[in-house]
């Protein structure tokens, strides 16, 4: 008696991720995609305390995984508390929704949208300043500028942010594509518009445009 | 009442709210009265019609499970809902596990094909890969090359995360 692949399919919504999944992908070729299903719907990406986290690792294996990435429809980035430890640079962000043929919802929680552009003439790393690049662009660089004293995450001048969630509605591949970025800013520091600039020429060539709403809520800091 | 025949010529006759717990049959009576004609279910033997219709008869009071619509986020399913009767009801022989859930599929008796699901998951349970192999009679499972494969992208997992 054989059960039709569509019903192992049924069977592994039983089954949890941890446990039983995994070796339900090492039972025959037909199996290990439906497990893969289930197993990749939603990607959770967390540091692990005190240790920087590395998302071109991420970005890579899901590249070098294509039958993978395909599954994946929720993408969670955490960062966790000391945010600098947790960059994504956009670049890699956008390779990231490039790579992920069928993403839906992404939850970037305590992560640092970051560019690093180093500041050649003098050497440091432009903490928190306006930066050209070769091109005579001007660009903020939002890597660490930090608030070393405090304990919010989301300090400077609104650079570095709280968390992003961005969520990607699309009924058809390239087509009615919506992205909202929900960004979490202070009052006195709003990051509104760098924020909607820096995703707008990030994901400029995914042809988006009128596509893309920011939405900025509020949020008041703890008093440190 | 509603009349079926199954697959080795046994004919079976029961009421129509227990009949129509089978999406199968309710589509196929079309919602009208008695049927005169049997319907003919080639697909279940009559050892498998039996447990469908205990179990149909069993829960031929229960309300009607709200509809999930298409494109709904894969959800992770639980056991709530299996009763103390339910647990008792699906303690069957493998062979005949399997041939009620295929049954419960063709007829489409939802609740039925989760709960043989969720048993088979039951029985899954802490087995390595070759022991589920075993259990759904699958054997080489994979070619040298997927194999290789497998061992290289649990390496690279790993990595990802050390």
């Amino acid at each position: 008696m054989v059960l039709p692949i569509e019903l192992i399919d049924h069977i592994f919504a039983f089954l949890s991720f941890k446990s039983h999944l995994p070796s339900c992908s090492l039972v025959c070729s037909s199996w290990t995609d439906t497990a893969h299903r289930h197993l990749f719907h939603k990607l959770v990406y967390t540091r692990r305390v005190w240790e920087s986290i590395n998302y071109s690792v991420l970005l890579s294996f899901l590249q070098d995984k294509s039958s993978i990435a395909t599954h994946v429809r929720m993408l969670d980035l955490v960062g966790g508390e000391r945010t600098y430890q947790a960059i994504v640079e956009p670049h890699v962000f956008s390779a990231l929704l490039r790579t992920l043929p069928n993403l839906k919802h992404v939850l970037m929680d305590s992560i640092t949208l970051s560019y690093t552009i180093e500041d050649e003439t003098t050497g440091d790393d432009g903490c928190g300043d306006r930066v050209r690049n070769d091109d005579g662009d001007e660009r903020w660089n939002w890597d660490r500028d930090i608030d070393e004293k405090s304990t919010k995450i989301l300090v400077g001048s609104g650079r570095c942010l709280e968390s992003l969630r961005i969520e990607i509605v699309s009924h058809h591949p390239c087509r009615e594509k919506k992205v909202t970025v929900i960004c979490a800013a202070s009052e006195s520091f709003p990051v509104r518009n760098d924020v909607e600039r820096v995703i707008r020429e990030e994901l400029a060539d995914l042809d988006m445009e009128g596509c893309l709403e920011v939405v900025q809520e509020y949020t008041e800091w703890p008093v440190s | 009442m509603v009349t079926v025949v199954v697959s080795d010529g046994v004919t079976f006759t029961m009421e129509q709210d227990v009949a129509f717990q089978c999406g199968l049959i309710a589509d196929f009576a079309g919602g009208g009265g008695d049927q005169e004609e049997p319907i003919p279910i080639q697909a279940v033997n009559s050892t498998v019609m039996r447990k469908v219709i205990e179990y149909c008869e069993h829960h031929r009071n229960d309300p009607p499970q709200p509809e999930v619509p298409e494109g709904t986020p894969l959800e992770r399913k639980d056991r709530r809902g299996r009763d103390a009767w339910d647990k008792q009801f699906i303690q069957v022989e493998q062979e005949l596990l399997f041939e009620i859930i295929l049954a419960a599929n063709y007829l489409n008796i939802k609740p039925l094909l989760d709960l043989g699901c969720s048993q088979v998951a039951e029985m899954m349970k802490g087995k390595t890969p070759a022991e589920i192999q075993q259990m759904f009679n699958i054997v080489n499972g994979f070619t040298a090359d997927e194999e290789a494969q497998n061992g290289e992208g649990e390496e690279k997992a790993r990595n990802l995360n050390s």
